[in-house]
């Protein structure tokens, strides 16, 4: 009866855990195909034209039913294409009221094909530039009990006017530079709203930094974007920029472009530096041979890796490679990074005597440690076992520099861990600043096992 | 004085001779008599990972030359304003009639074959036109040459949007030889 | 009379020249265009599954739970496009839960005053981090692409779900839920 009792315990336990996020049901493929799964092309006022689009799925798919739907056509500030619901559509460039479709849902077996036809009507007064709609084709929401997901595939429908007064026009609203953490890249953002009454491709952001004396610390130009920027809506453009900025007074001047080098639209602003900014370590690359000792270091001299004679067999290329804190895998469980991190590539393997690793911690990493510079760690991420290793630290609090001994490498970082480091100067008995990440399942299964153990030994008394 | 006179008057003719030599180029012993191309190809099946042939000769382009003598008929990419830099023989992306400047071309060039199909060779640039046909005086019937044009159409091909297509024009010459 | 002997013998040789010499060979040229299209296409192909390590919600310190990923959503086309993620609200899901996984039993959301999770799932955007799952009028580009026909571009959807302390407790029958809608778009 205790044992009953017991094994109840268990039950309402395991109960007691909610699950689940499951998107797909496992296995399965589904696919759907749109040929003619984007429009652009010329009409004339009080012209009718018709885009087909065929939709197909592949043979051995399951059936489906899909809904179509003519949607307004919007862009988020970060480029992503919106199929915008009817409440939404607000633009004076939509198109959506001229498109009526022949059907708004198709059934399709596995293998098999339809088409769905979309009639274009253009007003006779409709005026100059483009006009812009979305057709949406949606699966239902497939799968058994929480298993579910939707897969849509939107069709852009881009109308020049024909004949008409195409204005390409650009206002950049806003420039502003986004946090500034030493050892990342800061960023410098640009608002820019198409105000034309078309839209463009292929618009290029030049930004550049000016000092005080007037000089060009540093200029960058973004790659020509693949999004449109249809009228009314913003587009930003984000350029990281990697240069040491001293204390001072700068300027910003950003530019945006189109295609053909037509000048959109140009803003500076002042922007002052009042903390030292340290800029992301260099690419620096050495090559080790067995017979000599090494140092790999980035060129500020923050991070120091000194490889001892008979750390490798034989030649080997090593890079120190920057990496931003976006990058980074996972942090473990009550870990924090701060600013510095860095990749080094090259060896795959392990050392066959280890390296000393040193790094100077910055402002951010301390930050990051709430300023209690003894619960930063030293930490390398093992793709292998796709885990963090915290490894015993030694932190030297005059030189503000944190080291460690490894005899394999990857991506680092500095992180804040409870774990914490030994004393500075200190060099054995390194306390290691690893730690067990919680685990659901091992605490459920020790839990079960400790019930059935009292109630087993319940039952024997 | 009538030599003299004689003299002037024959060197006068030899002079008007040689202007008129300048102006009318030295008599030929052949002439393309006439020389027509008719026929496009439109709306050629694209499905990618095929190859594509233009219709038969009962309705496909046909290219007809008379000449009291040798003649030849090559065949080339004029390459018409705005077409892709670097698609000389490729059909490239227009809108109806125009190229689209700086626009898209498929992966492989149009081929040609002036024997039936015995041979296909490249459609070339207008500096190196390929000979297709070649024959001797056939006036006043002349010869029909009905070339036969191959598409390799790939898996690769980048599509286009709606009302634009891939084009090209091919600029057939027949010259004697 | 010389001089308009002269003269005459200039014309008579030009009308000699115009009417009796050929012409000369000039090449004859003639054209014949062909054209074709092809259209542009998007695919969108999804195979797999992905499961959240079971939430335990209650009386639990803060953490982060991560899919465990099989889920494989790939997009194969002939023209750039962009994949998108975002939370559509399907099947009468509350308004105001964007993002937000919320009380599900059986095939659908609790009508009635359903319990919200805290806070929002988490999608990995390629290129940026870990971002908020957002509603259809804030998608997440979760990845873009150059034309790829015909393999296509795996696109491997990664989440995470943050567990703040004492998430509200569900009755047994009742779980968390959300149907996310992935959408792919020529660009």
């Amino acid at each position: 009866m205790k044992v009953t009792f017991s094994l109840r315990l268990v039950s309402l336990i395991v109960a007691g855990l909610i699950a689940v996020l499951i998107l797909c049901p496992a296995p399965v493929t589904a696919s759907m195909t749109v040929v003619g799964s984007k429009y652009m092309g010329d009409i004339s006022p009080g012209t009718t034209v018709t885009h087909t689009m065929t939709i197909s799925s592949k043979l051995g798919d399951a059936p489906m039913d899909l809904s179509i739907a003519v949607m307004g056509f919007g862009t988020s500030p970060g480029q992503s294409y919106i199929a915008l619901s009817p409440v939404d559509d607000k633009s004076p460039y939509s198109a959506r009221n001229f498109i009526t479709l022949d059907t708004q849902s198709i059934h399709l077996n596995g293998g098999e094909s339809k088409t769905v036809k979309a009639t274009i009507a253009m007003p006779k007064d409709v005026g100059d530039g483009g006009r812009y709609a979305m057709i949406q084709l949606k699966t239902m929401a497939t799968g058994d009990g929480s298993t579910m997901y939707v897969t849509a595939i939107s069709v852009p429908v881009m109308i020049t006017i024909a004949k008409s007064a195409i204005t390409q026009k650009g206002t950049i609203t806003d420039v502003h530079v986004g946090e500034i953490v030493a050892g990342q890249p800061f960023h410098i953002v640009t608002a820019l709203q198409n105000t034309g009454n078309y839209h463009y491709y292929s618009t290029k952001n030049t930004v550049s930094i000016t000092d005080s004396g007037g000089n060009v610390i540093g200029t960058a130009i973004s790659a020509p974007s693949n999004s449109v920027i249809i009228p009314t809506y913003t587009a930003n453009f984000d350029i990281p920029f990697n240069k040491s900025l001293a204390l001072g007074s700068y300027t910003i001047k950003s530019q945006v472009s189109l295609e053909d080098g037509t000048v959109l639209d140009t803003k500076t602003i002042p922007y002052e530096i009042k903390t030292k900014y340290i800029a992301p370590p260099s690419q620096e690359n050495i090559t080790i041979t067995p017979q000599n000792p090494a140092v790999l270091a980035s060129s500020d001299g923050r991070i120091r890796v000194n490889f001892p004679s008979g750390a490798v067999f034989s030649d080997v290329a090593v890079t120190l490679k920057p990496i931003t804190l976006n990058q980074l895998p996972t942090l473990p469980q009550g870990a924090k990074a701060g600013g510095t991190s860095f990749k080094i590539d090259g060896l795959s393997g392990l050392l066959s005597k280890d390296a000393t690793i040193s790094v100077k911690y910055s402002d951010a990493d301390l930050n990051a440690a709430g300023g209690d510079a003894s619960k930063l760690v030293l930490a390398r991420y093992d793709i292998p076992d796709n885990k963090w290793t915290l490894l015993p630290t030694t932190l030297n609090k005059d030189t503000t520099t944190l080291s460690a001994a490894t005899n394999r490498f990857g991506t680092w970082a500095v992180l804040a861990s409870n774990g914490g480091v030994t004393a500075a100067g200190s060099a054995g008995n390194q306390k290691t600043g690893g730690f067990l990440p919680l685990n659901i399942t091992t605490v459920l299964v020790s839990l079960g096992v400790m019930v059935v153990i009292i109630g087993v030994r319940a039952k024997k008394k | 004085m009538k030599v003299t006179v004689h003299m002037r008057l024959g060197l006068f003719v030899v002079a008007v001779f040689l202007v008129m030599l300048m102006i009318c180029p030295a008599p030929a012993s052949a002439a393309i008599l006439s020389f027509s191309v008719t026929g496009q190809y439109l709306n050629m099946g694209m499905t990618p990972d095929t190859t594509v042939y233009n219709s038969t000769a009962a309705n496909g382009i046909n290219a007809t030359v008379v000449s009291d003598g040798n003649w030849k008929i090559t065949a080339y990419d004029g390459m018409p304003t705005n077409k892709a830099a670097g698609s000389a023989g490729h059909m490239a992306e227009a809108i109806g009639e125009n190229f689209v400047s700086g626009g898209k071309y498929l992966v492989n060039p149009l081929q040609i074959s002036g024997d039936s199909g015995s041979n296909y060779y490249d459609i070339p640039m207008a500096a190196s036109p390929r000979q297709i046909a070649s024959g001797g005086a056939n006036s006043p019937g002349g010869t029909s040459v009905w070339p036969i044009f191959k598409q390799v159409v790939t898996k690769y091909e980048q599509g286009v949007s709606s009302t634009h297509t891939y084009r090209i024009v091919v600029t057939f010459e027949a010259t004697n030889t | 009379m010389i001089l308009l002997k002269k003269l005459l013998l200039v014309v008579v040789l030009l009308l000699v020249g115009l009417l009796v010499l050929p012409q000369g060979v000039l090449a004859e040229t003639g054209i014949a265009a062909l054209s074709g299209t092809v259209p542009v296409s998007l695919s969108l192909l999804c195979t797999g599954s992905d499961t959240m390590e079971p939430l335990n919600y209650a009386n639990t310190p803060v953490h982060n739970d991560t899919a465990s990923s099989t889920m494989n959503i790939t997009p194969v086309s002939n023209a750039p496009w962009q994949l998108t993620a975002y939370d559509a609200l399907t099947t009468s899901k509350p308004a105001g839960s964007e993002g937000k996984m919320v009380e599900w039993v059986t095939d659908q959301y609790i009508a009635s005053s359903p319990k919200v999770f805290s806070v929002p799932l988490k999608i990995y955007s390629t290129g940026s981090s870990f971002v908020n799952l957002g509603a259809s009028g804030a998608p997440v580009t979760i990845q873009t692409g150059d034309s790829n026909n015909p393999d296509g571009t795996p696109v491997f959807p990664r989440f995470e779900q943050p567990v703040a302390q004492y998430e509200k407790a569900l009755a047994s029958a009742n779980t968390y839920h959300i149907i996310v809608t992935f959408s792919a778009v020529n660009t």
